[in-house]
């Protein structure tokens, strides 16, 4: 509690755990539509994509968050499209558009000013970068995401849940998707402070895996990754502070340790039961 | 009264359905309602593409498609319950059959508008119909297969469906389960809603049946009732007619044929 209340007198850790809260929440209220729908590791693929947007900001030295974010929506739009085609060349088209963000991003980073071309910090999280103009942005996009998801829940669970039977139905199902995976570019966005664009599919993924092993119905299930994303994202940022390790990291290493401990709980228990 | 004064649920004026250029599928059909009609033939011979094609899920390469007087585009699609073929109603998160049911009451309200106590009222009753009253609050993954189905045909009857096409729900599902199927279609059957039933086999469901629609090779090769079903396509010393005409390899005319009365 005190070392708690230590890591509050920081600006630079009030800011990170306010961007933490963010993600923590953000991450698996879109994640749980990403899982239900078997593309678990879209965020995965958008975050490469975003490389190169926080790389074309640092070489234009302007809003490299803003550029990421647009990078990133016109990348999920891109790749929505390609998957409706559903052709065969669709997944080679998918990993030119993944590596070629990465790649590029590496390209272009190289080109930008001395002293800027760190992107390490983007790539895996960084709690002294977060700055009180990124909270601005990371607030709006984490309200716009919530409020979507809690909206369009019932929408996005029926098409998440059965893409045909939701075209049967007449609901536009392609919008929807769209919408889906603008909502992921918008919390890859979010995780860039905190988590890195690399590492943030594991906080839209492991929370949504840890709290379906308790739960019996979608609704439980969403509210209960909710709370293990808040979690282990506010303690992981507190973690990594006296620890001194990347926040990123240590986030996604809590929130495995945390499904892991819960998978032997659960496992132990049914055991103990027999 | 004459026929020709009955409602058509469905009209399906020489349809072409495929994927791209590829036509899997072709049909001229007039389904009035009430009708309850099996699609029967082997694999591979159109009867999925054919109700898929009806629903707009696969491309209508020419001819039309129309539900209670509308264009498919235009359709109602609340009147209209699907039931796809499903080994599994579940994803990889649980889902309780009164999520999955509930999902079912998008077309009606509209995606994005909210009808609480409707929803309630229209999901309790597709629930109680298909006898899963006791099982609303369970993981759909922990039901039988049997259970499964039915939670899907409820999910179709949510919206208020006046026309229910299922694709295949016998198939992998126990004699038990089939039964239990076939009683919840035949209260549906009673109350006046339209069956579209893709079927490999008519077991339990003949009783309900009142029309028989017969594919091979992407086209409707018989459409009639049950009791019209040519003797040549009964008999095996009629298989070679059959085949002649019909069934492009006897080994299909065969499954046809025995799926079609095994019970």
């Amino acid at each position: 509690m005190t070392a708690a209340i230590e890591v509050l007198q920081y600006d630079f850790m009030r800011r990170a755990l306010l961007a933490a809260v963010m993600i923590g929440l953000s991450a698996p209220a879109v994640g749980i539509f990403l899982v239900q729908r078997r593309l678990a590791l879209i965020g995965d693929g958008l975050g490469h994509i975003a490389v190169s947007g926080v790389a074309l900001g640092l070489v234009v030295g302007h809003a490299p968050i803003f550029i990421a974010l647009v990078t990133a929506i016109v990348g999920a739009v891109a790749i929505e499209l390609i998957r409706a085609r559903g052709e065969a060349f669709g997944e080679i088209a998918l990993a030119m558009l993944f590596y070629g963000g990465i790649a590029g991003g590496v390209v272009l980073v190289s080109r930008a000013p001395a002293g800027t071309r760190n992107l390490n910090q983007y790539l895996f999280g960084s709690i002294t970068t977060t700055s009180a103009s990124d909270l601005i942005t990371f607030s709006i996009l984490a309200a716009v995401i919530l409020a979507l998801t809690t909206w369009l829940g019932p929408a996005l669970f029926a098409v998440s849940n059965d893409d045909e039977f939701a075209r049967a139905s007449g609901l536009p199902v392609m919008p929807l998707n769209i919408t889906l995976a603008v909502l992921t570019a918008c919390t890859v966005v979010i995780s860039m402070r905190v988590v890195g664009v690399l590492l943030v599919s594991a906080l839209m993924v492991v929370p949504v895996a840890t709290a379906q092993l308790w739960t019996s119905s979608f609704r439980a299930t969403r509210w209960l990754a909710m709370a293990v994303g808040f979690a282990v994202s506010l303690v992981g940022v507190v973690l990594s502070y006296y620890v001194d390790t990347p926040s990123g990291g240590t986030i996604v290493l809590l929130a495995i340790a945390v499904f892991g401990v819960t998978l032997f709980a659960q496992s132990a228990s049914r055991l103990s039961r027999r | 009264m004459s026929a020709s004064v009955v409602t058509p649920a469905v009209v399906v004026r020489e349809a072409r359905f495929g994927y791209g250029s590829h036509e899997a599928a072709r049909a001229d059909l007039r389904i009035d309602a009430g009708d309850v009609v099996a699609v029967l033939g082997p694999n591979g011979s159109g009867k999925s593409t054919l109700v898929k094609g009806m629903l707009g899920l696969v491309d209508v390469l020419g001819g039309t498609v129309e539900w209670f007087g509308r264009p498919l585009q235009e359709a109602d699609r609340s009147m209209i319950g699907y039931v796809p073929q499903r080994q599994s109603a579940a994803g990889p998160i649980p889902v309780t059959v009164d999520e999955l049911v509930r999902s079912g009451r998008l077309a009606p309200n509209g995606w994005w508008r909210r009808s609480p106590d409707a929803d309630r009222r229209a999901v309790d009753a597709a629930i109680e119909v298909v006898g899963l009253a006791d099982q609303r609050r369970r993981p759909v993954n922990r039901l039988s297969g049997g259970q499964q189905r039915r939670a899907l045909v409820a999910r179709g009857l949510a919206g208020g469906a006046r026309v229910l096409i299922l694709d295949e729900p016998l198939a992998g599902v126990d004699a038990a389960s089939q039964a239990a199927l076939a009683d919840t279609l035949r209260v549906l059957a009673d109350a006046g809603t339209t069956i579209v039933i893709v079927l490999h086999e008519l077991g339990p469901i003949q009783p309900l049946v009142t029309r028989v629609v017969a594919m091979n090779s992407g086209s409707v090769v018989f459409d009639g009732p049950l009791a019209a079903v040519p003797r040549a396509l009964l008999h095996d010393d009629h298989a070679d007619d059959a085949h002649g005409g019909v069934f492009e390899d006897p080994g299909d005319f065969e499954l046809f044929r025995r799926g079609l009365f095994r019970r």
